[in-house]
């Protein structure tokens, strides 16, 4: 007997329905359905180029920095379309890389401590501390106290332009920023993970980084009580588009990496869902952290990748551990920043007077985040905006080649399966319904 | 302790999670008590809160409003309409549920802020204007919230403005407290963007003048400002956010078309002149 379950996911930046048809007590298939639609993409067009500097972050509360990054990379591809080479300086590429990687930092640190770990104790009939929540929302917001000493706030800055950045720090900043990332790295090396941050960025097997005491350690123990390793398993296909930061852009089925071009990537509008799927040459791939981390060549991953493949383990020690990746990453570069170079280096054209099409990368904190820009007469003519949850959120129509999701939640036997796996992908719903 | 039910229109989600950078959130959740918030633990579902039926303190209203946005399966309009009757308080915070901000342009016939439609009074429910207060600004400044809040729990009301905006917020420019104001005052413009020298009012079509906001007095994220490191004021805290080519200056016979709030041309005009005849050669300068 088949049986269907109908169920409103919340507090993922919005809402959205999970469909789910179970067959003897296990998931056979599933629809995601996003009830609204903003039309950032219709709003943008028709405005000067650089406008779109401003509207795309408010695509999403949370990874708008990422949509402002996509955004100057997309106009920057304009220029080089048209024969114009903007030479960006790494003074402005380091700063805008060290803001990114903040803004992934602190989501994945509320993704691990509002969502993941109250969800891991819950199974494990535990109520999560509240207490470590409010610290690491603290942390969270150190964090971000590092974009803002660059880009004036976060959430939504325009400080990125195409030539640069729009502001100018000094030591006094550097430092002020140092101290904020010490205190993000302290946090993960006293209660995510404990030992140094140089030794935790080595980690190269799984049987290590079970050495550890913390937080990490407790969902690792959990999940293997509760015997939740391997859920969660999609189809071993990882792709990821953006280079910013430590990122390398490729894609893998299994952990061979190859090379992509962003023209296979195809769009498909459903019926009864406002969110559209996405394919990289007709296949459905996974994005995020897992993703990176497997193209990147990370050892850690290729040692859980062995025994675990992509399950919802492999997929959340990733996450977790790209908030060191990152805050490592951090450190160095704003120890290496060269302050006499130039923040900003003006176009000599103007963007309005240039015609024709540029393409936008950046790996926001959920992955791979693409914007199409068209200008024509000085405006925007099309703006196309993919973003991470339409890769791994997608509705296949065809049961035999199921999406990311779809085959993530084959054959699980519980709500609560069904819940940690959903939420392993760490979905935002405004992004998916721009 | 007061109760808060914090609900969804057509948003970005931009207010939550400003509001997640409110550094005493530990003390905050000892006042308050969130039947609904879209990212904090909170008693009621989505679903629930919606329906929720009983008197309660503050209705807080994130995003724009329109008649036929679905939000979690139900008319988001006719919920609301429900839910603002049993509020002792309604909030419209950021600009979208103030005046319709960025999505009103999806359908600007039909979406609206909670009181009003752009700059004119009649959004979608003016018809609780008595009980209303806007938190403009995209986002809004999690203080700016916390002390709204905070006023009319402990004096039963609060100082606004003609736009129903708390003055003591809104009585500022946000422009009061610029860590550029030496140029503004001898009319020194930054050349380029990248410089810590110059104002943008100018050239890179900084509103700070213009706009009403504590963003300089109340720091972001308590270390900055966007017009303090170098991007100009969009002035998103006002009706006519988003405008058109917002990182130029408008300029009308070489001045800036739209002149510091409350000035005369005139006035604009023979100051300019003066302070222009100086040519001060430090503010010309590298600051270092």
């Amino acid at each position: 007997m088949k049986r269907v379950s109908k169920e409103i996911v919340e507090k993922i930046e919005g809402e959205a329905k999970l469909e789910l048809v179970w067959e003897n007590e296990k998931v056979v298939n599933s629809k995601i359905k996003f009830f609204s639609y903003r039309g950032m993409e219709e709003i943008i067009t028709g405005k000067n180029p650089l406008d779109a500097l401003i509207l795309t972050p408010r695509v999403c509360g949370i990874c708008g920095h990422a949509q402002l990054m996509a955004c100057v990379h997309g106009l920057e591809d304009v220029y080089a379309n048209n024969g114009i080479k903007l030479h960006i300086s790494q003074k402005a590429k380091s700063i805008r890389d060290i803001t990114l990687d903040c803004e992934i930092i602190q989501n994945h640190l509320k993704w691990l401590f509002f969502i993941i770990m109250p969800i891991l104790y819950k199974i494990d009939s535990k109520v999560f501390p509240k207490d470590k929540i409010f610290q690491a929302l603290n942390i969270a917001q150190k964090t971000n106290k590092i974009i803002a000493t660059f880009a004036g706030q976060w959430p939504h800055n325009s400080y990125m332009i195409p030539g640069g950045i729009a502001s100018d720090p000094t030591f006094v900043e550097i430092f002020q920023a140092n101290s904020f990332i010490d205190e993000v790295i302290l946090f993960f090396e006293e209660v995510i993970l404990k030992s140094d941050i140089e030794n935790i960025v080595a980690i190269d097997n799984f049987k290590s980084l079970l050495l550890y005491d913390g937080i990490l350690k407790d969902a690792m123990d959990i999940m293997e009580k509760k015997d939740l390793q391997d859920l969660g398993k999609s189809h071993d296909r990882f792709i990821v588009f953006g280079e910013n930061s430590i990122f390398e852009r490729g894609k893998a089925i299994k952990t061979t990496a190859r090379h992509v071009n962003e023209k296979y990537i195809q769009e498909e509008a459903l019926d009864f869902t406002f969110a559209k799927n996405v394919k990289y040459n007709r296949r459905f791939y996974e994005v995020g952290p897992l993703s990176r981390a497997i193209i990147a060549k990370n050892p850690l991953a290729k040692n859980i990748h062995r025994q675990y493949k992509d399950s919802i383990l492999n997929r959340i020690v990733m996450k977790i551990m790209e908030i060191a990746y990152l805050s490592y990453q951090v450190k160095k570069s704003l120890n290496s920043i060269n302050l006499n170079e130039e923040s900003y280096i003006k176009p000599k054209v103007k963007i309005e007077a240039l015609e024709g099409e540029g393409h936008g990368f950046a790996e926001a904190a959920r992955g791979s985040l693409y914007h199409n820009i068209k200008i024509k007469k000085g405006k925007i003519a099309n703006y196309d905006i993919i973003t991470p949850t339409q890769w791994n959120l997608g509705n296949s129509i065809n049961e035999n080649k199921t999406s990311t999701l779809q085959q993530a939640l084959l054959g699980l036997k519980s709500k609560e399966a069904v819940t940690l796996v959903f939420r392993s992908f760490d979905e935002c719903s405004v992004c998916t319904t721009q | 302790m007061s109760d808060i039910l914090w609900i969804q229109g057509i948003t970005c989600n931009g207010n939550t999670q400003s509001f997640l950078n409110y550094p005493n959130m530990k003390l905050f959740l000892k006042k308050y008590n969130f039947l609904y918030h879209p990212y904090l633990e909170s008693s009621l579902n989505v679903v629930q809160a919606f329906e929720y039926e009983k008197k309660f303190d503050f209705l807080i209203i994130e995003g724009a409003v329109s008649k036929d946005f679905i939000r979690a399966g139900v008319n988001f309009y006719e919920k609301v309409k429900n839910l603002a009757k049993n509020a002792k308080y309604i909030i419209a915070l950021g600009t979208c549920a103030t005046y319709g901000g960025i999505f009103k342009e999806k359908d600007p016939e039909h979406i609206t802020g909670v009181l009003y439609d752009k700059d004119k009074e009649n959004g979608l429910l003016s018809k609780f204007k008595s009980k209303t207060f806007n938190i403009p600004g995209c986002p809004t400044h999690p203080q700016w919230l916390v002390f709204t809040l905070d006023t009319l729990n402990n004096f039963g009301k609060i100082l606004v403005d003609d736009l129903s905006r708390p003055k003591e917020i809104f009585g500022y420019l946000t422009h009061h407290g610029c860590t550029r104001n030496e140029y503004f005052e001898w009319k020194v413009d930054s050349k380029n963007f990248g410089e810590k020298e110059g104002c943008l009012f100018y050239l890179q079509g900084c509103r700070a003048p213009i706009t009403h906001g504590s963003c300089n007095k109340i720091l972001w994220n308590e270390v900055n400002s966007k017009t303090r490191s170098g991007s100009p004021c969009f002035g998103c805290t006002e009706s006519s956010f988003p405008r058109n080519n917002m990182f130029e200056t408008k300029t009308f016979m070489s001045i800036p078309a739209d002149l510091p709030d409350g000035v005369s041309k005139r006035a604009y005009l023979t100051i300019t002149g003066i302070a222009k005849a100086f040519h001060i050669k430090r503010l010309k300068e590298k600051l270092m």
